[in-house]
């Protein structure tokens, strides 16, 4: 029980991680009906900018900052550079040109930095007993941030004009656009946004595991899929939940057997969601996207 | 010709032949499979653990048996297509396009994971290795001229390959996954079984895949996870793409272009002191970058492949390099 617990636990903070990642996925995909396998990217980005920045200073808001910017800018470059290029063509090109620009971002990483993994060597706090549960300071600080950022997004999708745009054009690009949006610019300001998520959850996802590498956001990019296809792909709503149940069978799968084999647990869930239940977990018949 | 060169073009024969396979599953099925790569890996790692014999500890590997090569090879051909099916079966029920990609691209991050990670089966991260010039004592074969042995064995096998890729290519299957391909719901009201017809296309290509890993290990002696990241396949993409996609000359012409011109142009990249990765990365980014700039400029590559009522005929064409239609035109033809 005692395991369960602590196991719970630590699959919040895994939780907390994947919303961030998979949110950021997901809205990518609602505006642009793209799978961006660069997205594993935008992490190592960000994750890369902050390490960067760890260098010359201590401040670890500066260094979550231009984690987040260099997402954010990261976002609009592709959106510009690449999605609108391939604007028209079947969605299958756009993904295999995603693809091949992973496999550039990745090596420019690695020809910037090399192939070996650099250290972040943020101090991870005292361990604290909340409750049942056992977090360090720096997961209490992730969970906080993953739920600020969250609810920060609700507002912006709820609250805002542009949210309300950008809801539009998730559901009818072309309605959308013969309502008087400004779709193009509501796209490249949602894959800044989406981008500057993806940064900043990549900046976090380094600090908790302590090291990152250039593939280490390629790896991530599996998990951060079945978490966005449990959700439903396209709904940002339902990706919070996604992420939530994906890192809980993965942080329990991973106490109860070998924890490298946490990728085998997140495609097995992948598989029987996308058997069984490829809409998502929530998906039922009139539900709201 | 210099040893240099044998190695050159014996790899990239080999190469040609995963082009191949790659182009059955893409070229004609039009399913972008990720996991293909993981059957080339499979293949190779079974040929070696099925001729070089029990392991000696701390090394660890299954079965570890002393089977002549080609047998070696046509058991892990077998296995192969037997693994393929689980996961084709799977696959290509009822998901295509993108949640196929990444169906596959989970299966062989998964195949990657454990056959890093559990040691038992192939030795882990380490690998399995040994396999050396195989069938050159059989055949009473010198060092030196084993090079051009196993470059003809590759070649042979690529030429062969490529001829009966050709028949298929133009036979009612071939038109029929192309058909699939390109409107899987006419086909599927024209009464065609579009499940099963992927589905074969897809064990074929895992055999092709299967086999070419068999030579691969044979040319290499040895397989270990950094011979197979799971985006090696990206580069076999590049060549197809290049070549011109459903077109089997094509592929085999894409894929030497691509794999020689890369060869050849970073054995010129400088050394980077403290960086032994540079010089990879770099040949990694312009493959993607070539992908990108195919996909946006040229995505029927430099050989396109022929369609419609001129498109590939049955019948044997005995010049196999010519293009049928040029061939019909000159009268030159039966």
């Amino acid at each position: 029980m005692e395991t369960l617990l602590l196991t719970i636990g630590f699959g919040l903070v895994t939780a907390s991680i994947l919303a961030l990642s998979a949110v950021s996925f997901t809205l990518q995909y609602a505006v642009s009906r793209v799978a961006n396998l660069a997205h594993g990217e935008f992490l190592a980005l960000g994750a890369y900018a902050a390490y960067l920045v760890q260098k010359g200073t201590p401040n670890v808001a500066a260094a979550a900052l231009a984690a987040a910017l260099t997402g954010g800018v990261a976002g609009l470059t592709v959106n510009f550079a690449l999605i609108e290029r391939f604007a028209g063509r079947p969605a299958i090109v756009t993904f295999i040109a995603t693809l091949g620009l992973s496999l550039v971002l990745q090596n420019v990483l690695v020809v910037g930095f090399g192939a070996a993994n650099v250290a972040y060597t943020i101090s991870q706090g005292s361990p604290h007993k909340v409750g049942p549960f056992q977090w360090t300071s720096a997961d209490i600080m992730v969970m906080v941030a993953a739920l600020t950022v969250v609810a920060l997004l609700f507002l912006l999708l709820r609250a805002t004009t542009f949210g309300t745009s950008l809801r539009a054009i998730a559901d009818n690009r072309e309605l959308a656009r013969v309502s008087g949006i400004p779709v193009r610019r509501v796209i490249a300001q949602t894959w800044f946004i989406a981008g500057m998520v993806a940064g900043f959850a990549g900046f976090v996802l380094a600090e908790t595991v302590g090291t990152f590498g250039p593939t280490s956001g390629f790896s991530y990019l599996l998990i951060t899929i079945t978490a966005t296809v449990a959700g439903g792909l396209g709904r940002p709503y339902g990706t919070l939940t996604g992420a939530l149940v994906v890192g809980m069978v993965l942080e329990l799968a991973g106490a109860y057997t070998n924890s490298s084999y946490e990728l085998a647990f997140a495609f097995a869930v992948l598989v029987l969601l996308v058997l069984f239940r490829p809409n998502g977990l929530f998906a039922f018949r009139g539900a709201p996207a | 010709m210099s040893a240099y060169w044998i190695t050159v073009l014996t790899q990239t024969c080999i190469f040609a032949i995963m082009g191949l396979g790659l182009n059955v599953v893409w070229g004609w099925s039009g399913d972008f499979d990720l996991a293909f790569y993981g059957y080339v890996a499979l293949g190779a790692y079974l040929t070696i653990v099925l001729t070089v014999g029990k392991p000696l500890p701390p090394i660890q590997y299954i079965l570890g048996y002393t089977l002549p090569y080609p047998l070696a090879v046509a058991i892990a051909v077998a296995v192969v297509t037997g693994v393929a099916a689980v996961i084709g079966a799977v696959a290509l029920r009822n998901l295509r396009a993108i949640y196929f990609a990444i169906t596959t691209l989970g299966a062989i991050s998964v195949l990657y994971v454990v056959v890093q990670v559990y040691t038992p089966l192939f030795n882990g991260f380490n690998g399995v290795a040994g396999l050396v010039t195989p069938m050159a004592g059989t055949l009473g074969l010198s060092y030196d001229s084993y090079g051009y042995f196993f470059l003809g064995l590759c070649a042979t096998s690529l030429l062969v390959l490529a001829v009966m890729l050709s028949r298929l290519s133009a036979s009612p299957f071939g038109r029929l996954l192309r058909a699939i391909r390109d409107d899987e719901d006419a086909a599927a009201a024209f009464g065609r079984r579009v499940y099963r017809s992927k589905l074969k296309a897809y064990l074929l290509s895992a055999a092709i895949a299967g086999f070419a890993g068999g030579l691969f290990a044979g040319f290499l002696g040895s397989f270990n996870p950094t011979a197979w990241s799971p985006q090696e396949v990206l580069t076999l993409y590049a060549g197809v793409l290049v070549g011109g996609r459903g077109n089997v000359r094509g592929v085999i012409l894409g894929i030497f272009v691509v794999y020689i011109a890369f060869i050849e142009l970073t054995r010129f990249l400088p050394e980077i002191p403290g960086n032994g990765a540079f010089a990879p990365a770099v040949r990694q980014v312009l493959i993607g970058l070539l992908i990108i700039g195919m996909l946006k400029f040229r995505p029927q590559g430099i050989v396109p492949e022929p369609l419609g009522l001129d498109g590939p005929r049955p019948g044997i064409r005995w010049r196999f390099w010519q293009d049928p239609r040029t061939a019909s035109a000159a009268g030159g033809e039966p």
